[in-house]
């Protein structure tokens, strides 16, 4: 019975942590999906490839909780870089002298 | 009969009529087709309009300046700096770099030829007409590119942008320049595609901290950014390329390009892409009239 409660709970973590795995390489994948869009724009931040390095380094020390948070603090950044190409491509304009 | 009479009178007239619309039509399209030479002047009266707006902004912006001033960039509008700089000036930190320019410039490829084989006037008093838009090749070439052109037109490798040789070379062909006044062109439809493509560059923001060359060196030019003042935009590249005390040694424009998108956390371009180059080429025009001053050193 107790060999069996282990294996339960063994099972418990282990699906947990393969979630926490996906998840994370999930939205890594994401954010340097987003990242190469932005820079196809022209637009891309410098701050964006650093977060998605630490976050692959993160993932790979099996510290996936904080690989998640920096994967998704560099796609927040790689989606505004594409807002902000947008608002450019369609407000430069107002910046010129009158 | 006079029923067929009646249909012939009014058939007639409707051919008539459909004849005279159709000419006119005729006459539409090529009252469309003449003006072709018509839009290459006003590329240019677009540009010169452009120029015009920008001028006034900064003679209103900074009225004790004669437009000629702003060729010395942020010295231009700030006295004390000036002062600075012009004793600065007495030992120019460029100096070196324009002889080791001179001495590259000299030395023949393994051809035989030198560089002056590639230019006009044997590479002399040239600085003025960079960048050009090459009707050819469709694309801005800059004095930089041109130098690299030249090196792999007789075999060499290119040097590497942005400082160093390549920036030695520059500055020495910008010293032959010295006093001459940029005219920098917009021949056509392609070069206006480039120039607006520069000109939306210069004022769209980028980066994380959301700034556009226009913010930082039109808008709130002449403001203090910490201890530094930021240098109006127009003049930028007539000192150019230019010694900064924070690099150290000389730099093209590319290079300060560069470091402006990173000071706004933006990822900077690489060296000569057709964004940089396009940039140049608005900018050169921004300054059209303006004396040659380069090389020059900023603080």
């Amino acid at each position: 019975m107790k060999t069996l409660t282990y294996s339960v709970m063994i099972l418990i973590l282990l699906i947990g942590f393969s979630a926490k795995t996906q998840a994370a390489q999930s939205m890594i994948d994401s954010a340097e999906t987003a990242r190469l869009e932005a820079k196809a724009l022209g637009f891309e931040w410098s701050t964006t490839t650093p977060l998605i390095k630490q976050a692959i380094e993160a993932s790979q020390a099996g510290d996936k909780d904080k690989a998640l948070k920096l994967a998704q603090k560099a796609l927040k950044e790689a989606q505004n870089a594409i807002k902000q190409a947008k608002y450019a491509e369609e407000n430069w304009r107002e910046s010129e002298p009158n | 009969m006079k029923t067929l009479n009646t249909l012939v009178v009014i058939t007639s007239t409707l051919l008539l009529i459909t004849a005279c619309s159709d000419n006119s039509s005729v006459q539409k399209v090529e009252e469309t087709k003449i003006p072709t030479a018509k839009t290459k002047v006003d590329y240019q009266m677009e540009v010169d309009l452009d120029v015009k707006k920008f001028r006034s902004y900064f003679s209103d912006k900074f009225p004790n300046n004669e437009i000629a001033d702003f060729k010395d960039g942020v010295y231009a509008i700030d006295d004390a700096s000036k002062q600075q700089w012009l004793e600065i000036e007495e030992f120019p930190p460029y100096e070196l770099a324009i002889d080791e320019g001179l001495e590259f410039f000299e030395t023949p490829f393994s051809n035989g030829q030198t560089y002056a084989s590639c230019f006009e006037n044997a590479g002399q008093s040239i600085r003025q007409n960079y960048p050009y838009f090459d009707t050819e090749s469709n694309q801005v070439i800059t004095l930089e590119l041109a130098i690299n052109q030249c090196r792999e037109k007789n075999g060499e490798a290119p040097l590497t942008y942005g400082m160093g040789e390549l920036a030695a070379i520059s500055a020495y062909m910008a010293n032959s320049s010295r006093d001459k006044v940029f005219d920098v062109k917009v021949p056509n439809e392609q070069a206006y595609a480039a120039y607006m493509n520069g000109k939306q560059f210069f004022y769209s923001k980028r980066g994380q901290l959301n700034f556009s060359c226009s913010d930082c060196h039109l808008k709130i030019s002449g403001s203090h950014l910490r201890a530094d003042i930021l240098s109006p935009a127009i003049g930028h590249p007539t000192g150019m390329p230019v010694y900064r005390s924070n690099w150290g040694e000389l730099g093209t424009i590319g290079h300060r390009y560069r470091e402006c998108n990173k000071n706004v956390r933006a990822k900077p371009l690489p060296y000569q892409s057709e964004a940089y180059r396009n940039l140049e080429y608005f900018q050169t025009i921004m300054s059209n009239g303006l004396a040659v001053n380069g090389p020059s050193s900023r603080k």
